[in-house]
C-alpha cells in the first residue's frame, strides 16, 4: 500500500498516520493525506512530530480503498505533468478516468462506505465520483426499481406536484 | 467529529442504506440528475419526497420531457402519465411548475437548458430573472431560438460575475460565450 510512486526521489517522504475507526494504524505519504481537505486545513497547525489523525468516521476497509485512490491520483497527477513537461503524449487522463470507473465499481455498501468517508475527509474528486456512480444507478430507473435497487420501504404514494 | 456511523457492514442485503445519507448528499446526487428525474425521485418514499424543492442545481432538458410522456413507452413512469398527447407547451410549463413550487428561499447555483428548440423564448426569459434573483453562478444555455429576448441577451451580457455558457446554434443570432 506504500511507496508504491516514485521510490526514487530523495529525500525519504515524510509520513502521516492515520488511524481507522477500529483502531488500525496507516501509515501514508504525507501528499497522501493532503488529498483530503480536512487534513489539509489543519496540517499546518500540528507538530511535525504529532502528524497522526483519528479518523473516527472511516473503518479499516474503507480507509484503506480511500488511500489506495488517494495514492493511485496522486502519481497519476505526477506523471501527467512530467509528460506535459517534456511534451511527450501521454494519455494519462484517459486511463485515470477508467481506473476510475473500475475503482467505483463496487456494491452498494461499499459504495456508501465511500461516500461518506469521501465526504466526512472531504476528498471532493472522489465525492463526486461516488455521487457519480449512485446518480448513474437512479438514471433511467423507476421508482420502483429504485426502490428494490437499494432496498428502499414505499412508505408514500404521493403526488409531487401537490403543495404541502 | 463525534458522529460515528453506524456499523452496516456485510450482511448488509436487505438494508436501506442510500436513505440515511445526509440531506446534502442527497442534493448532490440529485444535482446530477435532470430535474425531471429529480421529481420523479419524490415517488420513491417520504425521504425523498421534498428534496428535489431544494436541490440548487436547475437542470431542464427539452426533448428529456418529450420523449418520455409523448411516446408513452413501455413501463417507462411519467408524472403527467394521464396525458397521451404531450403538448409542445408541456415542457415550457414544466419548467414554469419547478419554480413556482420549488423553495423560494433557496438560492440556485446553476441554470441549466438543453435541447430547446423554437419554443417560447420569453419564459427562458423568465427564468434567467427568477435564477438571477436567486444568486445563480453558472447558467448553460444549449438552446436553439431565432431569437433571444432583447432582454435575456442584455442580461447574459451583462453577467461577468457569473460563468454564462450560451451556446445558441441559429446562425443568424450571435454566440455569447463569457467565462467569469
Amino acid at each position: 500500500m506504500k511507496d508504491s510512486f516514485n521510490p526514487s526521489i530523495e529525500p525519504p517522504k515524510k509520513t502521516v498516520t492515520l488511524v481507522s475507526s477500529d483502531g488500525y494504524d496507516f501509515e501514508v505519504e504525507e501528499e497522501v493525506a493532503l488529498e483530503s481537505q480536512v487534513i489539509k486545513d489543519g496540517f499546518e497547525d500540528k507538530a511535525v512530530d504529532d502528524r497522526e489523525y483519528l479518523l473516527f468516521n472511516v473503518h479499516s476497509d474503507t480507509l484503506e480503498l480511500i488511500i489506495k485512490y488517494c495514492e493511485k491520483h496522486v502519481s497519476s497527477r505526477k506523471s501527467i505533468s512530467a509528460a506535459a513537461a517534456s511534451s511527450s503524449s501521454s494519455n494519462g487522463e484517459e486511463a485515470l478516468k477508467e481506473w476510475d470507473e473500475h475503482f467505483i465499481s463496487v456494491d452498494t455498501n461499499t459504495l456508501y462506505d465511500i461516500l461518506m468517508a469521501a465526504d466526512y475527509l472531504n476528498i471532493k474528486s472522489l465525492l463526486d465520483l461516488a455521487i457519480q456512480k449512485v446518480a448513474d444507478t437512479i438514471h433511467g430507473r423507476s421508482p420502483e426499481q429504485i426502490r428494490k435497487k437499494f432496498n428502499i420501504e414505499n412508505d408514500s404514494i404521493i403526488d409531487p406536484w401537490a403543495s404541502e | 467529529m463525534e458522529r460515528l456511523l453506524k456499523k452496516k457492514k456485510s450482511d448488509g442485503a436487505g438494508v436501506d442504506i442510500i436513505s440515511d445519507l445526509p440531506e446534502p448528499i442527497l442534493h448532490h446526487i440529485l444535482s446530477f440528475m435532470y430535474t425531471k428525474e429529480a421529481i420523479q425521485i419524490s415517488l420513491v418514499a417520504k425521504r425523498w419526497r421534498y428534496l428535489w424543492k431544494s436541490v440548487p442545481h436547475l437542470n431542464f432538458h427539452y426533448h428529456f420531457s418529450c420523449k418520455e410522456t409523448g411516446k408513452k413507452k413501455g413501463k417507462q413512469v411519467s408524472l403527467l402519465s394521464g396525458k397521451k398527447v404531450f403538448h409542445e407547451d408541456e415542457n415550457m410549463h414544466f419548467g414554469d411548475r419547478v419554480l413556482f413550487l420549488r423553495d423560494a428561499f433557496d438560492s440556485v447555483l446553476q441554470l441549466r437548458l438543453s435541447g430547446y428548440r423554437c419554443v417560447d423564448s420569453g419564459r427562458i426569459d423568465t427564468w434567467l430573472i427568477y435564477t438571477l434573483k436567486r444568486h445563480v453562478k453558472e447558467v448553460y444555455l444549449d438552446i436553439s431560438f431565432p431569437t433571444l429576448p432583447r432582454y435575456s441577451h442584455q442580461r447574459l451580457k451583462c453577467l461577468s460575475c457569473i460563468r454564462v455558457v450560451c451556446c445558441v446554434s441559429k446562425p443568424q443570432f450571435q454566440c455569447v460565450l463569457l467565462v467569469h
